[in-house]
């Protein structure tokens, strides 16, 4: 998984051994920090809910790892750690899901933050088809340098299609949003 | 004049040989025609996007005694085609729905026995 936005770029390779778990190598880098952390990540499907129309899910996940210096201080390497749950609920037509996550980076600093995401799909697509979103993320991290940045708002466009699933956006600053799913 | 009537004759052979060709390889066992075939459908819970169905394909497919598998999400069913002579009882295909994280809401088979 792929994920950029105005504060992180992010990169989750992960193996699902069974359902319930997976296990995998994350990058992250903080803009605002100016720190990489490069890690190890196990998510936990912690619940899930079959129903005939839906299905909702309850997620943990930890990681560990060292967190380096990318900017010109020269500040020493440090250990991060980061613990989040997400949950979410959804339909072929509606989507609902949250988030909340502590990052602990020494020097670099602790970052939490909550999301939560409303989507619809405009029409229902059958298997193979190509299936659109229309997405809508809020964000509030209290812990951003900036005021302006401790509430944000982002529309986005989700394509799904087989294996891969594309997110498109843009932030309430105007600046773009990209994330990308692929299932092996 | 030699060379287009030459070029004239390899493409209507080319023309017919593909088809000819094509009608040789063995249908693949994929996609919703396989529902027409299957041996077993089976109703699901908890089927809502693509990733379901790869999460369901890629269970079944490790099975020995399953030739291929299509999830329809439209109508909740995943269909299942048998190798010649197999079997897979409700309990096993129950086991397999629930490890790819689903529930099964029931089970119609083509023939008994199977």
């Amino acid at each position: 998984m792929i994920r950029n936005d105005a504060d992180i770029n992010s990169l989750h390779i992960h193996y699902t051994p069974d359902t319930r778990h997976s296990i995998g190598l994350r990058l992250r880098y903080d803009r605002d920090a100016e720190a990489l952390f490069t890690g190890g990540q196990i998510n936990r499907l912690i619940k899930r809910w079959n129903e005939v129309d839906s299905q909702a899910n309850f997620y943990g996940r930890i990681g560990v790892g060292r967190v380096t210096d990318q900017s010109s201080l020269s500040r020493d390497d440090e250990w991060g750690l980061f613990a989040g749950l997400s949950a979410d609920w959804e339909t072929r037509r509606y989507f609902i899901s949250g988030a909340v996550e502590h990052w602990a980076q020494g020097e670099f600093g602790d970052k939490s933050s909550a999301h939560g995401r409303l989507g619809i799909a405009p029409y229902v697509a059958n298997t193979g088809a190509l299936h659109t979103w229309i997405m809508v993320e809020g964000h509030y991290r209290p812990d951003e340098a900036d005021d302006e940045d401790v509430y944000g708002a982002t529309a986005l466009l989700r394509f799904f299609k087989g294996p891969s699933l594309l997110e498109i956006g843009v932030d309430d600053k105007g600046e773009p949003v990209a994330n990308y799913i692929h299932r092996f | 004049m030699r060379l287009f009537k030459t070029l004239v004759v390899a493409a209507m052979l080319s023309g017919v040989s593909v088809p000819a060709m094509a009608a040789e390889q063995p249908a693949k066992l994929e996609g919703p025609a396989l529902a027409q075939i299957a041996d077993v459908s089976v109703g699901l819970k908890g089927l809502v996007c693509d990733f379901c169905s790869i999460a369901l394909n890629k269970t079944f497919k490790k099975n020995k005694s399953v030739a291929g598998t299509y999830v329809d999400l439209d109508t909740k069913t995943l269909s299942i085609v048998l190798r010649d002579g197999a079997k897979i009882s409700d309990k096993e295909i129950t086991k397999m729905v629930k490890k790819a994280g689903y529930n099964v809401t029931d089970i119609t088979r083509k023939s008994a026995g199977k």
